[in-house]
């Protein structure tokens, strides 16, 4: 179904009248180029980034819904960390990643790596207290959730997605119900 | 949109600028007969066509909520706004590198430079103004009066928000006048709870905000193609179902339909050319931003519609023997008294309960809370004047789990379940107008076309300094009665003038042609077929949101101008 049968589905359902030439770019839209692109960027290096997969992983598992790396969180965060983190910001998180491979944490057993990945963590809120600078916990798992929570895997597993609610409405929080993403 | 075809370059009037007061300008003079050119600086944006991203699903923007380096580089000022240049409106944002300015003192300049400039991604939050907005300026002996009251601007208000569409509820508050309403859109279960204990314990009121966003639009918003708002809350990338109000959604296309509008891009207007024999100004010189062609092009009236501080740049730009320091500037107040609102100033906190409560439709609204300071029988021991506040009731989302402890399976599926509610809400408060507060054109540097830059020289005065402290306090001490828990205030001190983006008063409204620019239609005192009836024009700030007074104002001058023009008084 494309966007325009979907729209005009969505309209008469409604009862809403949406105009033709709203109906007719509807139909255009999934061919608009964007402004900011987005280049494969490579920042890491593929031991890092294969390393970076698995911890994503840790973080956001499979469960029965997709993990992050079928979201391709890592894709993401390398693509985040080329274009929108300052050169400080990236050698943190390069160096973050690179003192675990320094430990051979892929060799580790996964609770092994669970309870390494906890002491960071600790160690991570423990310095928020005193200090505003970030850390390479910080923005792994800030990433991390903003690339699976804003993927398409993710969403569309994870929660009810509405381009176009069409309404507003106050409702009941029930059991079994999805949070909606728009 | 047709891009003039005719070789002719004469009209009966030129509108400079596309925006907000502009195309309702446009909309205004070709409705009542008159030829008009619209002159936009900017790129051409074509309603829905070219709102690239507003169907665009969050992972199709490829950065998601982050800012890249590039746009932080490029668009260092429209990015102290929240960095909001990212991959869903940076299009829609000015190239701040390009478009330079300088700041004596520090100035956060928000700009658009598009068909309908800041219109595509305003707040649409729109309020009148009171009777007291009009009078205070005398009664306090601030600045100076305004030359016309609420009752003036009554019935344009009226005429504007028909046509415009504002969806909000009717509550006959003096300090608050209620407009054309459509139907209001709904608070959620602790908006309506704070409410309650707001009337009850502080006796302040609260109201659901009054948006320019259709809730039951009306014939005259279909006839545009405009239909009711969809609740994506993706207002800022355009809308596709033209769901809330722009000049690109509803006077534009209301002007293209007279046959009468013709409109020109990438036109920077350099001056405004003054004829001193006749005591007029006879039309604009622009040059196009793409090749640095010079055009000139004629008309009996000129409209002028910049944006404030464009608005008055152009006019000190204008000079002439009549002008030496700027068309219109006999007062030496064109570019003077700077205001905004205060913004950047509130508090949050949580909310237990209200978990079996949820909200279906993202809402492109918040509350309401009209000012309650030296209104009444409320006095400010240290300030004058009061301030409003905007925000809201909402549940976490998974972007919580960032503050949590934890990961793994049963992190994740928490995050897929719906969190706390929280409440926020910022103050926006009225800036005094102060004549040291000011803009004005460097006499060396110039941009890329050879116009003047403009420099900055404004600063929150002790005035301001003393509310936005009543602003963070009060906002603290109403969630705490309110009961709810963790409330923690906040006042980003990195806040200039500006970041309001309600810039006003640069070429301010006033009775004595000594101490204003405009007159009480508008009028240039000294020219008086220039008409500028953006924010430049406004005598004092109030507190509420601007653009709907904007709107008045310019339907009312060109009802003025129109008719000045058939008994050829101009």
């Amino acid at each position: 179904m494309n966007r325009r049968i979907a729209m005009k589905y969505v309209s008469t359902m409604l009862g809403l009248a949406i105009s033709a030439p709203t109906l007719s770019a509807l139909d255009k839209f999934s061919q608009k180029k964007l402004f900011n692109q987005g280049q494969k960027a490579n920042f890491l290096s593929s031991e890092e980034f294969n390393m970076l997969e698995e911890i994503t992983e840790l973080i956001l598992p499979k469960t029965n819904t997709p993990g992050a790396k079928e979201a391709k969180v890592a894709e993401f965060i390398d693509l985040v960390l080329a274009d929108c983190y300052i050169e400080k910001e990236k050698n943190i998180f390069r160096e973050g990643l690179q003192n675990l491979l320094n430990t051979h944490f892929l060799t580790l057993t996964m609770s092994q790596q669970i309870s390494f990945l906890q002491d960071i963590e600790i160690a991570s809120f423990r310095n928020r207290n005193l200090s505003n600078e970030t850390d390479f916990w910080r923005i792994l798992k800030e990433l991390t959730l903003l690339g699976y929570f804003g993927s398409e895997v993710g969403i569309k597993a994870c929660f009810d997605y509405r381009p176009v609610p069409g309404k507003l409405e106050n409702v009941k929080w029930e059991k079994g119900m999805k949070m909606i993403a728009y | 949109m047709e891009i003039l075809k005719n070789k002719s370059n004469r009209f009966d009037a030129i509108v400079i600028g596309s925006g907000m007061s502009g195309g309702f300008a446009a909309k205004e003079l070709t409705e009542k007969g008159l030829k008009v050119l619209v002159v936009e600086r900017g790129k051409e944006v074509k309603h829905i066509e070219d709102y690239d991203t507003a169907m665009k699903a969050p992972w199709e923007l490829p950065h998601k909520d982050k800012l890249t380096l590039r746009s932080a580089e490029e668009r260092w000022a429209n990015n102290r706004f929240n960095n909001m240049a990212k991959d869903d409106i940076e299009h829609f944002l000015t190239n701040d590198k390009e478009n330079p300015y300088l700041e004596k003192r520090p100035f956060d300049w928000i700009r658009a430079y598009h068909t309908g400039g800041k219109s595509m991604h305003w707040g649409r939050q729109s309020y009148r103004w009171n009777k007291q907005d009009f009078e205070a300026n005398a009664k306090e002996g601030i600045g100076i009066d305004w030359p016309i009251r609420y009752d003036d601007l009554a019935p344009w208000y009226t005429y504007v928000e028909k046509f415009v569409g504002i969806s909000g509820q009717a509550e006959n508050w003096d300090v608050l006048p209620d407009s054309y309403f459509q139907p209001p859109m709904p608070m959620n279960a602790p908006e309506r709870y704070f409410k309650d204990r707001m009337m009850e314990k502080l006796g302040r009121k609260v109201t659901i905000g009054r948006i320019a966003n259709l809730t039951k639009p009306e014939p005259q918003q279909l006839s545009l193609g405009r239909s009711s708002c969809q609740y994506r809350n993706k207002c800022a990338r355009g809308c596709p179902f033209g769901g809330y109000y722009s000049s690109l959604s509803g006077a534009l296309p209301s002007a293209f339909k007279t046959g009468n509008l013709s409109i020109i891009h990438d036109s920077i207007v350099q001056e405004i050319i003054y004829d001193d024999q006749t005591q007029k100004a006879k039309g604009v010189r622009i040059i196009n931003s793409q090749t640095s062609e010079v055009m000139e092009y004629f008309a009996k009236i000129i409209f002028l519609n910049a944006g404030a501080m464009n608005s008055a740049a152009i006019l000190l730009n204008s000079k002439s023997n009549r002008f030496p320091d700027g068309l219109g500037n006999d007062s030496d107040q064109v570019g003077r008294n700077i205001m905004d609102h205060q913004l950047g100033v509130g508090a949050n906190a949580t909310i237990e309960g209200f978990l079996d409560d949820y909200v279906v439709g993202s809402r492109p609204n918040a509350l309401y809370i009209p000012r309650f300071r030296n209104w009444g029988s409320d006095k400010a021991k240290n300030f004058s004047r009061g301030y409003g506040y905007q925000g809201g009731a909402s549940r976490k989302g998974w972007n919580r789990g960032n503050g949590m402890q934890g990961f793994g399976a049963d992190f994740k599926d928490e995050l897929s379940q719906p969190g706390e509610w929280t409440f926020g809400f910022g103050g926006f408060g009225e800036i005094l107008p102060d004549s040291s507060n000011r803009m004005y054109l460097d006499p060396v540097k110039k941009d890329k076309w050879g116009i003047p830059l403009i420099v900055f020289d404004a600063a929150f005065n002790d005035n301001d300094l003393a509310m936005r402290k009543d602003i963070m306090e009060n906002a603290m001490e109403m969630l705490e009665t309110a009961g709810f828990k963790q409330v923690v205030g906040y006042d980003r001190k990195e806040v200039h003038i500006g970041l309001g983006i309600h810039e006003m008063g640069t070429a301010r409204m006033g009775l004595d042609p000594k101490s204003s620019v405009l007159n009480k239609f508008n009028q240039v005192h000294s020219c008086k077929n220039i008409f500028v009836t953006d924010g430049a024009a406004m005598t004092s700030a109030s507190c509420v949101n601007p653009s709907l007074t904007y709107m008045a104002l310019t339907a009312r001058a060109a009802d003025y101008a129109v008719n000045a023009l058939k008994n050829k008084l101009i």
